[in-house]
């Protein structure tokens, strides 16, 4: 198990097919993260999966006065649907191969834990 | 005979006849002694050179006859002083003394009348006689003085052997025969029997519970194989006559003895009484049995170590837990399943508790046996005997659970701090937007 120090955490490391592993809804606003199964990012794109698909832009935003960790803002049509801090980044290698766990705090409350396999 | 041999001779006679007055003194004066010598002529020195040598050679010299008259006569003046000291009137015995002196001056003089008979007789058929007699006596001499010698180293021998056997912290016994007799039971032997008389008597008659124990046997295959037989902690049972019974515990070592034709005639028994050093090392074993058996039953991993770091034990839980044998994690075996991250920081630890006595105490993963590291809490109490020797008792407890969430708590909490400040941050950020929205209204 090795954790990713945030502050060296890079777009490479966010990109990739991530699936969600386990939601905690702490907030009361729905949002259009509160149900996606899967959500693709690659540079600047991303596309989320609840039985029907989204897609929009996303970008990394970090600020070193109030908050540390790398913020995810996410838009559709240049309108802003979701920021978050990435509270953990993981991998773990075990025996299927290595696998990534990160965990998106949103602003709205909801927590996300994704787990992605290598190369993916 | 020449002048000078001439001259020993009789200063030889002269010499036993001052023997014979100082021992007549010492008797009259309490020294014990057997007085047949001291009244007659025949058995004294002087008589038995008198009758044995003088008389033979020179009885036709006319001092001879005078010479052995006075002798007769000074023996019979000591037995009257002999028979007042032995009736009680010793002072008068002992004055008596001064009696004998004239008598004996008179027999000093004839020996030197002979003397110079002798001296003077020039017949040289007498002198070679003579000559020859004097060569066979001083041979004789010579052979009583080496056989007395010998005789004398001998038996000062065989009694320094005896007095070491039977001084010996050793239980040593001589039994004859194929019967075993008792012949010799040196003192230590016959303390642990109770002092019973046991000499000259059968193993079997004498102890016959030592017989039933198969003792009897045992020195019978000695005696008939002639090889030696040695045994370390031999349970013996003793019966005593007062109905106890004692179980001790010897190491004994039979030997074939043998005579001087070198058959065997008997067995010799060494044995020492190992019972306290066989008592306490079981005493020492049971409490081993017990510590393992309760270290066994613990739900820990326990271990013991050296008071140079090296363990020496560690239980049975231990070992299905690394599923590795104890030889294998004994030692520095240990080693091997530290998390290598943490061995050093443990070694450091270790090494310092080891240097200074102080417990150890530390957190560390070991390799369990499905090849998963899980965390542990390390302890051990270092304990110092009466004799100085120090040794670590230790425990490892899996704490890997608590471990686990103790830092999933650390992790929840240092988040919890970080979404709080995003979420006010949100919020501040929607109630300025709310707040230009009604501002433009």
């Amino acid at each position: 198990m090795h954790y990713i120090d945030l502050n060296s955490i890079t777009e490479e490391h966010v990109c990739g097919h991530w699936e969600v592993f386990s939601r905690a809804l702490g907030g009361t606003a729905a949002s259009v993260f509160s149900d996606i199964r899967i959500i693709e990012i690659r540079p600047g794109h991303y596309r989320s999966v609840n039985g029907k698909e989204r897609t929009g832009e996303w970008q990394v935003v970090r600020e070193d006065r109030i908050i540390y960790n790398p913020q995810l803002k996410f838009f559709i049509d240049g309108q802003q649907v979701g920021n978050a801090i990435i509270t953990r980044l993981l991998s773990e290698r075990s025996a299927g191969g290595c696998v990534h766990k990160l965990t998106l705090y949103f602003s709205t409350g909801l927590e996300l834990l994704l787990h992605k396999k290598d190369n993916s | 005979m020449n002048t000078n041999d001439t001259r020993l001779y009789f200063e030889q006679a002269r010499a036993h006849h001052l023997a014979f007055k100082a021992r007549l003194r010492a008797y009259l004066y309490g020294s014990p002694a057997d007085d047949t010598a001291l009244r007659a002529p025949r058995q004294c020195s002087l008589g038995k050179w008198i009758y044995g040598h003088a008389l033979p050679l020179y009885g036709d010299l006319p001092g001879m006859k005078a010479l052995e008259s006075v002798h007769n006569r000074i023996h019979e003046q000591a037995t009257e002083l002999i028979d007042l000291y032995n009736s009680g009137n010793k002072d008068r015995a002992r004055a008596g003394l001064a009696d004998i002196e004239p008598t004996a001056a008179e027999l000093v003089d004839l020996l030197t009348q002979v003397e110079r008979q002798v001296a003077g007789d020039a017949a040289p058929g007498h002198s070679e006689t003579f000559r020859a007699f004097g060569e066979l006596m001083q041979a004789n001499q010579e052979l009583e003085r080496t056989v007395r010698a010998y005789s004398d180293a001998a038996v000062s021998e065989q009694k320094t052997l005896y007095e070491v056997l039977m001084q010996l912290p050793a239980h040593i016994s001589l039994l004859m025969g194929d019967t075993f007799v008792f012949e010799l039971v040196n003192p230590p032997a016959l303390a642990v029997i109770g002092g019973r008389d046991v000499i000259g008597k059968r193993l079997g008659e004498a102890f016959p519970e030592l017989e039933e124990q198969g003792f009897g046997d045992l020195l019978m295959q000695v005696y008939r194989s002639g090889e030696p037989y040695l045994a370390k902690e031999l349970p013996a049972r003793l019966n005593f006559p007062d109905g106890s019974t004692q179980e001790y515990f010897v190491d004994v070592t039979y030997l074939p003895f043998r005579d001087s034709a070198g058959s065997i005639v008997g067995v010799i028994s060494f044995s020492y009484d190992v019972t306290d050093a066989v008592r306490a090392r079981r005493r020492i074993q049971e409490s081993e049995e017990r510590f393992r058996f309760m270290s066994d039953a613990l739900p820990n991993q326990a271990w013991t170590a050296r008071a140079d770091g090296s363990l020496d034990y560690v239980n049975e839980r231990t070992c299905r837990y690394f599923n590795r044998s104890e030889e294998e994690i004994t030692g520095a075996g240990w080693q091997h399943v530290v998390h290598p991250d943490d061995l050093p920081g443990v070694i450091e630890q270790w090494t310092r508790s080891l240097q200074t006595l102080e417990p150890y105490r530390v957190e560390f993963r070991l390799l369990c046996h499905n090849g998963e590291y899980r965390w542990h809490l390390g302890q051990a109490n270092a304990f110092t005997s009466s004799s100085g020797e120090v040794k670590w008792y230790g425990s490892n407890t899996d704490i890997h659970d608590l471990k686990t969430l103790q830092d999933r708590l650390q992790q929840a909490y240092d988040d919890l701090e970080v979404k709080v400040r995003f979420r006010n941050i949100e919020l501040e950020r929607l109630n300025l937007e709310l707040r230009e929205k009604l501002d433009g209204k």
